[in-house]
This record gives structure tokens, sequence and C-alpha cells, in this order.
């Protein structure tokens, strides 16, 4: 393992922010931390880059254990949020400032500038200030400067949180491709789990101080191990409708009584439930589907797909995504089979 | 007058209403003096005749007073001693207090508390403390062993160099308070980056902190210079700008010829000087500050 997580815990003064999270990422991995804020992951990040303190448990980069090191030490370059570069040099001084920190010579240092300025695109930029940048150019001269250095292990923190939404697609489709032409090791915070699905090749979610699931982006979205996954991952996101075991299944909230899929752990009758549903296996063709009708609230008509929100019958309003065109009706009925299905206890752990 | 309407538009009443105190102020204490002092720079004036045109008379004489010239260098030892010692003393302070070490409150207030103090009243109790046969300064010399203790205030070599202590005394605070606020205004975030670019300390302070912090800089050495060359009150109660002049500096030398010799357009003809001085000095800053100092923008 290339990175590796044991125990770390990190706390300021009596209050435990981070309690023990075990993590391994292999080399040349994408690894995304992902959580709502203070989830810790931004924390967890600055003490692999060692800007923040270990309080307990060992961080190891390379089979190198690097609790004692200097953030220069352990081979991490970290492209900021706010990009960070120094408002008093150009660009070209801000990618060259670590190597000549670091004792590079003059040769070898416009070597790797001009390498890092034609993979990002900016050879004509490196004679401008960070004030005469977009927010784009920013954060592509910010990444050239983690580039230069050749760290084992590149650190991204929210890289794209300051460009608008357009930027934001098109820098991250550049991450994904940089990561695919340099190969090496990334990790990355966000809070946004589109970033996270298309980016990584492991999603460590986060909530509270705690790793709540690790593993790849379709593992967690279809395998999530408990609510919180299963409704941080997907846009919009999952069903959870509140449902009483029954003897052949389960009552939905609204009375409908449905079949649940085959779970290896019993369920006792009467007992709460949530089932969890996406909206988009809400509109299954199948003839084992199960059907459900509420009436509409609301439709969100976006051309290629459209979204139903129907009635909750008390709980939260029911999302159902329609790709195929129909007319406008009072009710929508909604038709899902027991293996897109999902089954959560009351406390939101999964029940497989 | 229109341009005045079209800024403030229909709330030009209540807009006058409000400047109105500033205004009057400015124009009785500030605008009117000045331009009067001008005009009274080309005459002989004793304050009890009507005064006299005389031309650049007045300025023809300065040029060949020698006190004048000693005055002049005087003014500039005072103001290349105290400026640079103040913001470089203001800056270690800040740079000592700002790494959050203990008792940092109390430090605080001990520096800047010089400069809100009565600079009279100081004056005065650092005439006591130089006092060359009962003062505390010369018994502590004398404790540690220096046999000649100097006379300070009563000597031509170390009557500048008293006054320029307390100077510097006074206004370290003052420069350290604000080197304290552009200190914390530096992102950290910039730390976060250069630590991870291998910068040591020194470095950090070399080629982030400093860099970062040149608008305070600008800024501090602007006021210092200004109000170095402005120094009154301590030569005024600390050697009346004895012994034979070794402490005349321009402000203390137009009030001599003011109000003590009662030669309004010989000293007024100084004042212009000190005023094209500063001016000029100033000037010269704003013009070269593009290349020193760092806006974070």
């Amino acid at each position: 393992m290339f990175v590796t997580l044991k125990d770390v815990r990190k706390s300021y003064g009596n209050l435990e922010v981070l309690h023990g999270v075990n993590l391994e990422i292999e080399q040349g991995e994408f690894c995304v931390f992902v959580g709502p804020s203070g989830c810790g992951k931004s924390t967890l990040m600055r003490m692999i880059a060692g800007l923040e303190e270990i309080s307990g448990g060992e961080i190891a980069i390379d089979s190198q254990v690097v609790n004692e090191m200097e953030p220069a030490e352990r081979g991490v370059a970290m492209v900021f949020q706010t990009y960070a570069l120094y408002p008093h040099m150009d660009v070209r001084k801000n990618m060259a400032f670590g190597l000549r920190m670091t004792g590079h010579s003059r040769a070898e240092i416009d070597q790797r500038i001009a390498q890092a300025a034609s993979i990002l695109q900016i050879e004509e930029l490196l004679d401008r200030k960070p004030a005469n940048l977009s927010g784009g150019q920013r954060q592509r001269v910010a990444i050239g400067r983690a580039i230069v250095r050749d760290p084992k292990v590149f650190l991204f923190d929210e890289p794209l949180s300051n460009l608008d939404a357009e930027l934001r697609v098109t820098m991250r489709a550049e991450i994904s491709q940089l990561h695919k032409r340099l190969s090496n090791t990334m990790i990355y915070v966000t809070h946004d789990q589109t970033e996270a699905m298309t980016l990584a090749d492991k999603i460590v979610v986060l909530r509270d101080g705690h790793i709540e699931q690790t593993g790849a982006p379709l593992e967690l979205y279809d395998d999530p191990d408990n609510m919180f996954v299963a409704g941080f991952l997907g846009s919009p996101r999952m069903n959870f409708i509140p449902a009483v075991v029954t003897g052949s299944g389960a009552r939905l909230i609204c009375g409908t009584d449905i079949d649940l899929p085959e779970l290896s752990t019993k369920l006792t009758q009467g007992q709460k439930v949530f089932v969890g549903i996406r909206p988009e296996d809400m509109d299954e063709e199948s003839p084992q589907a199960q059907t459900l009708t509420r009436s509409v609230i609301m439709l969100e008509e976006l051309g290629g797909t459209r979204f139903v929100h129907a009635d909750g019958a008390g709980a939260e309003p029911l999302l159902v995504e329609q790709r195929k065109r129909s007319a406008e009706a009072p009710t929508v009925t909604a038709r899902f089979t027991t293996d897109r299905m999902r089954v959560f206890l009351e406390n939101g752990a999964r029940v497989r | 007058m229109k341009k005045i309407r079209r800024i403030f538009g229909k709330d030009i009443g209540a807009a006058l209403f409000f400047l109105m105190p500033a205004l009057i102020l400015f124009t009785v204490f500030t605008a009117i003096p000045v331009v009067a002092a001008f005009f009274i720079s080309f005459t002989h004036w004793d304050l009890f005749r009507p005064p006299t045109w005389v031309g650049l008379d007045n300025y023809t004489r300065l040029l060949h007073d020698p006190i004048f010239g000693k005055v002049m260098k005087n003014t500039a030892i005072f103001v290349l001693a105290t400026v640079p010692l103040q913001m470089g003393l203001g800056l270690l302070a800040a740079l000592a207090l700002n790494r959050g070490i203990r008792g940092q409150t109390f430090f605080r207030v001990a520096y800047f508390l010089p400069a809100v103090t009565s600079t009279i009243a100081a004056a005065l109790v650092w005439s006591w403390l130089f006092n060359s046969n009962y003062g505390l300064i010369n018994a502590g010399l004398s404790m540690i062993g220096v046999d000649n203790v100097p006379k300070w205030l009563a000597s031509t070599k170390w009557a500048m160099p008293a006054v320029i202590i307390v100077s510097v005394w006074q206004n370290v605070g003052y420069a350290m308070v604000l080197f304290l606020a552009g200190l914390q205004n530096i992102r950290a975030d910039l730390y976060d980056a250069a630590a991870l670019d291998n910068a040591s300390g020194w470095s950090r302070l070399w080629h982030i902190t400093l860099p970062m912090l040149s608008p305070t800089t600008f800024f501090v050495l602007v006021i210092s210079i200004i109000g170095s060359f402005q120094v009154f009150e301590l030569v005024f109660i600390m050697t009346e700008a004895g012994p034979a002049n070794a402490t005349n500096t321009l402000v203390y030398y137009i009030y001599q010829n003011g109000f003590q010799f009662y030669q309004m357009g010989y000293a007024s003809a100084a004042a212009m000087i000190l005023f094209a001085i500063v001016l000029l000095i100033t000037m010269v800053q704003y013009t070269t500050q593009n290349r020193w100092v760092h806006y974070d923008t």
C-alpha cells in the first residue's frame, strides 16, 4: 500500500474531530474524500500534507511513517481551494519557488516549468502575476506548481469550489486526464458527490470524523452500507420510504403492501424499516415490477428526462425519474423491482 | 459645483451639512494658514507693524544662514536615525508578538503605551533620566563600570542621540501596532503553500512575510518620515534646541524665528521649505512604490 492511515485521530483540546481513521490507498490510485462540511475530510488531508499535527495513529507514505516529517519532506504537493499563489511573484516564479527552495539547478527548474506549462497549456501566462489571471487560470497555475515538484502524492483540497459551474465541469475533466497522464497517486477532497463519482478510483465517504464507507464509485452507489452513503451519492438522492415489515413483505407508509428483496438477515414482523429506491429505478418496464400510485405535486421537465415529485404520504416527497415522455397526469405510478430496492433499519444501517 | 451636485445628487444639502464641521476646521486651521504662510514668506513681518513685501529675500537669507544649514543637517540626521530604528524595532516587536508568545497582550500594551503618553510628560521624565549628575541612566552606566559617563542633554555630542532615543521609544509602539495589523492580514494559506514548498523560517520571512507586508511598510514609512520631520515637543522640552543648536531641528527653528524673534516672514519661508521637502519625499515614495510594494488582490 502506498499511503496508509492507521487509527488516525485529531483533536483540538478535548474535542476529537477525527475518531480513528483507517485507510489504504494504492500507488497511482485516485482517492476522493467526500462528505458534508465539517466531516473532517479537509483536516484529514492537511494531516497527510503535514499542515496539521497528528494527535494519534500513524500516517505512512511510500512505506515511510511521516508523522514527524516536515510537509516538504513527505513528497506531497497540494493544490488549495484558494489557489494560495504568491501574489507578488509571476507564474514562473510561483512554480519555481518550491524547486528553488530545494536547491534544484536553474536548467532543471526551467525544464520542469516548461514541461508543466505545456501539459497545462499555460505557457503564455508564465510572466503574468496571479492578479492578472482568471479563476480557472489561477487553478491551472496552482496545479502546475504541484506538478513541477513531481510529488509521490498529489493533494487536492476542494480545488474546484471557487470556480463557476461551467468551468468546474471542464477542470474536472482535465484533472481526470491529468491523472491518467501522470499516473501519480492523487487524493482529492470535495463535498460534491458528482466530482467524487466522476473522478475517483476509490471514494471515501466521511461523516462526523468517521469513515462511513470506502470503495469504488459504483460499488458505493449500488451497494451502500447505510442510508447516509446511499443518500449522499446520487443526485437527485435516493427515496427513503418509511415502512413496516409484514408477514410477506412490507407495508409502506401510504398503506401499499410490497414485496421486499431476499435478505440474509431475518426481519421481524412489525419492525420499522426504510425502503430505499433511487429515482431512476422508479420507472421500470419489467413485468415483475411492483407499482405505487401517488398524486403529483410538481414536475421538473429537463428535456431528456424529467423528475416527478409525488406526494410523500406523510414522509418526504417521492421522486420518480421518467425518461419516456408522456402526457402530464394528476397521478404518477412508480414501477420498481425488488433487485433495485435497498432496505435500511431505523438506525440507518443497511440490511442485506 | 456642477460636479459636486452630480456626486451628491439631491442630497447635497444634507451632505454639506455633515461635511461642514470638518470643512470649517480644515479651512480655518489648515487651508487659510498654509496659504497665508505662503504669502507671508515673501514679506518681513514682526506681528506688530504691517508686513512689507520683500520678494525672495527671506529665501536667499535662509540659504546663507549658517544656523539654518545646521538645522537642516540636524533634521536630516534625526530623520535618518529615527525612521529606520523605529520601523526596524517596530517590525521586530510585531514579528515576535505575532508568534503568539506568552503575555502577548501585556507586551502589546507595554510597547504601545509610549505612543499614547503625552509627549510633554514623557519628555520631562526622560530629561530627568538623562540628567548627567542625578539621572538614572548615568547611575546605571556608572554601576556597570562606565567611567566617562556622557553629559547627555548638556553635551553637543550626546544631546541629539538622547532626543533620538526618546523619539524612537515613543514611536516604536505605533509602528508595531501597524505592522501587527499588517501581519494578521497575510493569508495563512500562503504559509501552508510555503511549508509544502520547503521554505525555511527565514525564507518565509524574506519571500512571503516581507513582500506581503510591504503595503503596511510603505504606509509606516511615509507617516514616519513626515512625523520625524515634524519633531518639536521633544526638542522644546528636553533641550530647547541646545546646546549650541546641537538639537535644533526645522520645526523648532520655525517656532524660534516666528515666536521668539518675531520674524514671521523668515519663519514662513523655512516652513515652505519644510513643506517642499516633505512633499518631494512623499511624491518620490509614491512614484517608486510599485517597485517594492505588493498589494494582495
